[in-house]
């Protein structure tokens, strides 16, 4: 009897010991706010981390819920994310800042190539918030999922998690700026394929800043005003005789702006040249004939 | 019950359930791990603290050096197939193409980089156009340092003739990797089974399996290099079936479709591809081309699906 209760026992260790590490082989994300200790109308960030866990990733979509009454949402910046294309970039609705989005050929954790060993988590975003009023105010990743890079999509969920901040009943007015030396790349182009509405042209770019990230794409089709604009776009233009200008702009306020050329207007080829020549000599001559007839 | 917790037998479980078995875990979890070697070294100034610039490769090393501007580099070395060609990109636009030597060796540099985190990746193609898998390094850059990743191996690249093959026909797997190298060619059916063969000078390999000992049904093939007798590099993994008819394989390996994710048949996939599935994500019945999974809805499944195969 003894020794049964024994076995079962260190059954039960052991089995909980697997599952133990099998939970710790689930991706996770790690919230870690810029500050513990904030005032009234203190602007702060958190910044939303990945720690895959040694798994090679390739698609991550997720939203987080925060107490919207302590706190307000200012903005996202995915400068310097391990996110290279936003399929939904990271903006609040319905209450809940919601992202998705890829990486080409995968992660699996940034190498600290002083390190190589030590991998380490990747940046998702940071999100900009402003306290409001005192009290306790939760920020929670309440769903998330990841998509391995196996050639399949498949799904591995994420381990949910959150973290806890306090405002002080004191006031801090404060504007948090990333700071930014550098200016936007851009890159852009104009694309016709049958799959996208209805084989018309379509402007698609990317835009990209190291630091703080983009915050608008504008775009100007020759005379027309600017315009803001996500990819993919159709242009207004459909004739393609305006030249394009996409102007992208960081929350630092640099921008970068590229032109596309406008399509040459079709040269009047030889042939139509004579046909015209040809009808404009009949016409004479028939003119000619009536003046002559009632001359 | 404490007499239970006290006797040695238990305390031994214990040790083994918390100890060993997180080991036992994480060997099993990493598997297949690379050769490839990453180091960094700090500036190529005047050293102010011992030491000078070591040379790439082989683990980690850092020299400090007196804080003056220099450039950032990142440096790729490997092998890939002979006189191929390799593409790196860098946060998933190409950066740089370079050419394999009559030994399968590249190497080739990136300068000028700002501060920050990219994510390399590295892929090879062979004299027949079909790519090798992609290997990534997510990397944090620091200016003035030079990064070194050597001992890149890509995978082999695998064909094979036919699609389907009647039972007791042949079908000839085919490839490319580096030259005068043995090669393992693994058909998973019920059984694994395991075939033997070399590259030629130039890489390339050719088996002929008679498929006789394979049943009736959905089969896989991949090949693996042998390298001092450990496997080096595994192809990704082709299917075929097993049936009553022989049918020749579409080997229009650049044509449009044989690429997933391939939305405009240009032979990449790239922006152009990820803003046609952009356009039709949340749309309501999406082409089936764009679908690649085929469940009626372009979701982020079907995004990472793209996002495998990446050309940039």
């Amino acid at each position: 009897m003894k020794n049964n209760l024994k076995k079962i026992i260190a059954l039960f260790i052991f089995a909980l010991c697997l599952f133990i590490n099998n939970k710790a082989d689930a991706s996770f994300i790690s919230i870690k706010p810029s500050s513990d200790s904030l005032s009234k109308d203190e602007q702060f960030y958190i910044d939303v981390n990945l720690n895959t866990e040694g798994k090679t990733i390739n698609g991550i979509e997720g939203s987080i819920s925060f107490s919207s009454d302590n706190i307000s949402f200012v903005r996202a910046e995915e400068g310097n994310s391990i996110v290279n294309l936003w399929i939904d970039k990271p903006a609040l609705s319905d209450g809940v800042i919601k992202f998705s989005g890829i990486i080409p050929n995968g992660f699996s954790g940034v190498i600290d190539p002083f390190n190589p060993d030590n991998k380490l988590p990747g940046l998702i975003i940071r999100l900009i918030f402003e306290t409001k009023k005192e009290g306790d105010c939760n920020i929670a990743i309440s769903k998330a999922i990841t998509t391995l890079n196996d050639g399949l999509g498949t799904v591995d969920n994420i381990t949910p998690s959150s973290i806890k901040i306090s405002i002080q009943n004191t006031s801090n007015p404060y504007i948090y700026k990333t700071p930014n030396d550098t200016a936007p790349e851009l890159s852009a182009s104009v694309i016709r394929d049958p799959n996208i509405e209805n084989n018309k042209y379509v402007l698609i770019f990317d835009a990209k800043d190291k630091q703080t990230g983009i915050k608008e794409v504008l775009i100007k089709e020759g005379s027309r005003p600017w315009k803001k604009i996500e990819s993919p776009y159709l242009l207004e233009d459909q004739s393609r005789h305006s030249i394009i200008t996409v102007q992208a702009t960081n929350y630092s306020g640099s921008s970068i702006a590229i032109n596309i050329d406008a399509l040459p207007y079709k040269l009047i080829s030889f042939t139509n040249i004579i046909i015209l020549i040809f009808i404009l000599a009949g016409l004479l001559f028939i003119i000619k004939k009536y003046y002559e007839k009632y001359k | 019950m404490i007499k239970l917790l006290s006797s040695k037998k238990f305390i031994i479980i214990l040790i083994f359930s918390l100890v060993i078995v997180p080991q036992l875990v994480v060997a099993f979890t990493i598997i297949n791990t690379s050769t490839i070697r990453i180091s960094a070294q700090v500036g190529t100034g005047t050293p102010s603290n011992g030491g000078g610039g070591g040379g790439g490769g082989g683990g980690s090393s850092s020299t400090s050096t007196v804080p003056i501007s220099m450039p950032t580099t990142v440096n790729f070395s490997g092998m890939a197939y002979p006189s191929s060609k390799v593409t790196i990109l860098r946060n998933g636009s190409v950066v740089i193409t370079t050419v394999a030597d009559q030994q399968a060796r590249f190497s080739t540099s990136i300068n000028n980089l700002d501060t920050g985190t990219y994510n390399f990746s590295v892929y090879g193609e062979d004299s027949n156009g079909v790519k090798s898998l992609s290997f990534s390094f997510p990397v944090y850059v620091t200016a003035g340092t030079t990064v070194n990743i050597g001992g890149i191996f890509l995978s082999p690249t695998i064909n094979i003739d036919k699609s389907e093959v009647k039972q007791g026909d042949d079908l000839i797997v085919y490839g490319q990797t580096i030259p005068n190298t043995n090669l393992n060619i693994v058909f998973h059916s019920d059984q694994e089974i395991l075939k033997n063969t070399k590259t030629d000078i130039t890489g390339l390999y050719k088996y002929t399996m008679d498929t006789t000992p394979l049943e009736y049904g959905d089969h896989i093939v991949k090949s693996k290099t042998i390298v001092n007798e450990e496997v080096g590099a595994v192809s990704p993994e082709l299917p075929f079936i097993v049936g009553l008819v022989s049918k020749k394989k579409d080997n229009a390996v650049t044509g449009c479709g044989t690429l997933r994710g391939d939305l405009n048949c240009d032979k990449k996939v790239n922006l152009v591809d990820f803003s046609i599935m952009a356009y039709w994500y949340k749309r309501v019945s999406p082409p089936e081309k764009i679908d690649l999974n085929g469940d009626g809805k372009i979701s982020l499944v079907d995004f990472s699906i793209m996002a495998f195969n990446w050309t940039g």
